[in-house]
């Protein structure tokens, strides 16, 4: 029965990869990758084929894990839906991504979600590194892309200001990548008893904790401190790119909540280590996470964004974005703009009643995504001139 | 942020696996292969053992471990520090593969994933 289970598996993966034959991609990457796995079912197909009868369970189970990983992978390039990404907006993320990951080992696809709370990266296959090493030791099939799927919900596809937070959950997925707070918390509890003086400045931070709790952490403790150092590390890392605009989205969404749970610290302490950050500021445990991050990343938690001086918005032109800096440094901008006084908007709308919010909201997004649009064709223009250039 | 997480998990699904599970189970998969005698795994787990041990002696820490296998590691230093200790990663035994892998074949401690 367990062989005619599996038998099944295989088929629903052949026919799943039949019905993808036709799809249509962006790029090579994609097509290579595809046909990987065209290659793999092959080989898992003949490895099915050598087994006995009545196969032993771990047999099973390997092929039915390697014949998964077929589908996930299949579920990625499907719905890599070119017609309808925010490419400006993936192109920004892919900036930031790509300070933090070796950009050759990935491929971006994208999905939109029909949820208006699913901002999230998908990072399931990506990081298996042991399921790749296998796959190319059992079939000698190697993968040499990885896939990540950023997933957008679909009613805020094209919206500039809500997606500040694909920001904060990129720090998610560089965090799962690195195992960064996995490896804070392991080191909080002897850092913070070696150091007794720094408990006044650092428990505030993690309210649950009693001394008698940080002599010696169990399990739920540690797990709580790492999902607040989660949270704390995902902030700093977005505000890296976007200042503080995430700041008081999240004010908004929390309803600027200074309850801690178990899996989120204060909104005010989250809030509070942002600013220390942006501004500076001395904070031990900021000095903490920024010293674990470099020392596991090698790479700083420093500001990354420019902020934007040009009033071309003013006058409804896109601005012309010089680096990537400031092609970051656009969200904030936007959010003063969303935030801020609007008469100059009106002014340039030759407008004496106040600009209705739907019109400012579709002005800001509208120019936000030519920016971006122009300084992406710009960047492609010079990469193309640039080399030919050179070869005179 | 609250209802914003990573989609590599879901309530709803007929099962789930963690891509620490996966680490895992990799991990044992590869270990039991040694242990059965096929020793083209053994470069597969070395590299873990090895990390393993410098963790458990100090020569590595929790930022300089490897991150691809890092719950791995930090586990069975977990599990057994002495052990690790005491191992020579360089001339691992039959024994030494058949008490890892006893390491790892226990129900792991269930609570919650970060990334849920």
């Amino acid at each position: 029965m367990t062989k005619r289970l599996l038998e099944l598996h295989l088929v629903q993966a052949e026919k799943a990869l039949d019905r993808s034959s036709d799809n249509n991609y962006s790029d090579r990457s994609k097509q290579g990758y595809h046909e990987k796995l065209n290659d793999l079912h092959e080989k898992i197909r003949s490895a099915f084929d050598e087994l006995n009868e009545t196969p032993k369970e771990k047999e099973v189970f390997e092929l039915k894990r390697d014949t998964d990983f077929i589908f996930k992978s299949l579920e990625f390039l499907d719905s890599s839906t070119l017609n309808l990404i925010p490419f400006e907006i993936v192109e920004c993320l892919k900036h930031a991504l790509f300070d933090w990951v070796q950009p050759a080992n990935y491929i971006i696809v994208t999905s939109l979600i029909n949820d208006f709370r699913s901002f999230s990266y998908d990072p399931t296959i990506a990081f298996d590194e042991q399921l790749f090493q296998s796959l190319q030791h059992k079939y000698h099939v190697e993968f040499t892309k990885r896939l990540i799927q950023i997933n957008f919900p679909r009613s805020l596809s094209r919206d500039y200001l809500a997606c500040v937070v694909l920001y904060h959950e990129l720090g998610h997925f560089v965090d799962l990548k690195n195992f960064i707070t996995s490896a804070l918390t392991e080191n909080f509890y002897s850092w913070i008893n070696l150091n007794p003086s720094f408990q006044k400045h650092v428990l505030p931070y993690f309210p649950f904790l009693n001394l008698k709790m940080i002599a010696s952490p169990d399990a739920r403790v540690k797990q709580i401190t790492q999902f607040h150092f989660g949270e704390y590390f995902c902030d700093l890392f977005a505000s890296q790119y976007v200042g503080n605009s995430l700041n008081s989205y999240l004010y908004f969404l929390t309803q600027g909540s200074g309850i801690t749970s178990s899996t989120h610290p204060s909104t005010t302490n989250r809030v509070e280590i942002v600013n220390d950050f942006l501004s500076d500021r001395q904070n031990i445990l900021l000095d903490f996470i920024k010293e674990g991050v470099f020392q596991i990343t090698q790479n700083p938690l420093k500001i990354r964004y420019e902020p934007i001086k040009s009033k071309d918005f003013f006058n409804l032109l896109p601005i012309e974005i010089q680096n990537v800096p400031q092609l970051h440094g656009l969200f904030p901008f936007g959010w003063e703009l969303w935030s801020g006084d609007r008469m100059a908007f009106e002014k340039s709308l030759n407008t004496q009643s106040p600009i209705p919010s739907e019109q400012l909201y579709t002005i800001l997004n509208n120019l936000i995504e030519k920016t971006i649009g122009n300084f992406i064709v710009t960047q492609q223009w010079q990469q193309t001139i640039i080399p030919s250039s050179v070869a005179h | 942020m609250p209802p914003f997480t990573l989609a590599n998990q879901t309530s709803t699904m007929l099962y789930s696996r963690t891509l620490e599970d996966s680490k895992f189970d990799y991990f044992k998969s590869f270990l039991s292969y040694v242990v059965l005698g096929d020793l083209s795994y053994e470069k597969l787990v070395r590299p873990i053992i090895k990390d393993a041990h410098d963790l458990s002696t100090g020569e590595k820490n929790f930022y300089s471990i490897n991150r691809n296998t890092f719950p791995v590691i930090v586990y069975l230093v977990e599990q057994d520090k002495s052990f690790f200790e005491k191992i020579n990663p360089d001339n691992l035994t039959q024994s030494n593969y058949q008490h890892i892998l006893k390491l790892v074949s226990h129900q792991r401690e269930i609570a919650p994933s970060h990334f849920a």
